[in-house]
């Protein structure tokens, strides 16, 4: 059960992802905590940064990097046109397997 | 790791902690062949996080005991290295696995073998024997780097690529024995069925061209069965 919800979550990380970055701009761990907030998604950073730096290298989303008062410089990500037309597609996809796999489950306990 | 513009400085055994922390998950990064750019981008995600929480929950002083309190709450270095995070920002173009290529060659030169024996040499004595042998040692040395090869792109995550020659690679021997099973079979039921001195219509029937039919078709489905194995086999996820 363990292993299955983990695989659920890796296969939704990238959509919920740059659903976050649809709220605006953000850093990598602002990022992490949009979806903290979000229940039963889990998703930490080993596996969020690695796919920030393949969303950028994608060119899905574009990076500033800006001054921190705690550390290294900031890295600020937002989403380019690209980005948020593989958002939509996504969207619609996460629709349609929703409705699918709701419709196999009516009537299971 | 990084030069930091901070404003909030660390003392050396945090700092230090820090560093190889983050040295730690470049490693594991590392092995899974991604690049050295998007390395650095994560190394300085994973420390300007780390620096946030310490700033949070220490002020400027923060000691090693809130540091480990910290990485405890994070990710080990090892779950960067994840199959799917590694297939994720791999940036490595697969490559053609070399072992597939030089296995699919030994049936091609098996085949040339074949022909040249068959269309030139077969009228001298001992040709066939040493084409035979030398036929079959070929194709076994392919099928072992075929082997070799499905093995090294299954477990490759992606970065080899060239199953198709591979299984190529793979297959003649088994599928060969098959022939030679199938056919030997059906003759050896030929044979017994003609012991048994059956009515001339029967053995009409046994010398005509059913039996061959019925044999081809046999080996035909028995072959493709097998191969259609063999390819959803190879295809299959490793573990799964």
């Amino acid at each position: 059960m363990r292993t299955w919800t983990a695989q659920l979550r890796k296969g939704l990380v990238e959509l919920a992802v740059l659903a976050a970055l649809r709220e605006g701009e953000a850093y990598g761990y602002q990022i992490l905590q949009r979806l903290g907030r979000v229940n039963g998604l889990a998703i930490t950073e080993s596996t969020v940064y690695p796919l920030l730096a393949r969303l950028a290298r994608d060119g899905l989303v574009v990076v500033r990097a800006a001054p921190s008062p705690h550390g290294p410089p900031r890295r600020y990500y937002r989403l380019t046109s690209l980005g948020l037309s593989r958002l939509s597609e996504m969207k619609s996809h996460w629709h349609d397997v929703c409705a699918g796999v709701d419709s196999l489950l009516q009537g299971v306990k | 790791m990084n030069d930091s513009t901070s404003t909030a400085t660390l003392n050396k055994d945090v700092q230090q902690r820090i560093d190889e922390h983050l040295d730690a998950i470049d490693t594991v990064l590392q092995r899974g062949s991604i690049a050295r750019t998007q390395r650095r981008n994560i190394t300085d995600e994973v420390e300007s996080q780390i620096r946030e929480m310490l700033a949070q929950r220490a002020g400027k002083k923060p000691t090693l005991a809130d540091l480990e309190a910290i990485l405890a709450e994070l990710d080990p270095p090892e779950d960067y290295g994840e199959e799917d995070q590694a297939g994720y920002i791999c940036t490595e173009p697969a490559k053609l696995s070399m072992l597939a290529v030089v296995g699919a060659i030994f049936p091609c030169i098996t085949l040339v073998i074949h022909l040249v024996t068959r269309v030139y040499l077969s009228r001298f004595d001992g040709v066939l024997t040493i084409s035979l042998t030398c036929q079959g040692l070929l194709l076994l040395v392919g099928m072992v780097y075929g082997l070799i090869a499905l093995s090294q792109i299954r477990h490759s995550r992606g970065r080899l690529y060239g199953l198709g020659l591979a299984i190529f690679a793979a297959v003649p021997v088994p599928v060969l024995l098959i022939y030679r099973l199938i056919a030997l079979g059906v003759t050896s039921i030929v044979f017994w069925i003609r012991s048994f001195g059956l009515s001339p219509s029967v053995l009409e029937m046994v010398r005509g061209p059913v039996i061959p039919c019925i044999a081809i078709l046999l080996i035909l489905v028995v072959e493709f069965l097998f191969i259609r194995w063999a390819w959803r086999a190879a295809n299959r996820p490793v573990g799964g």
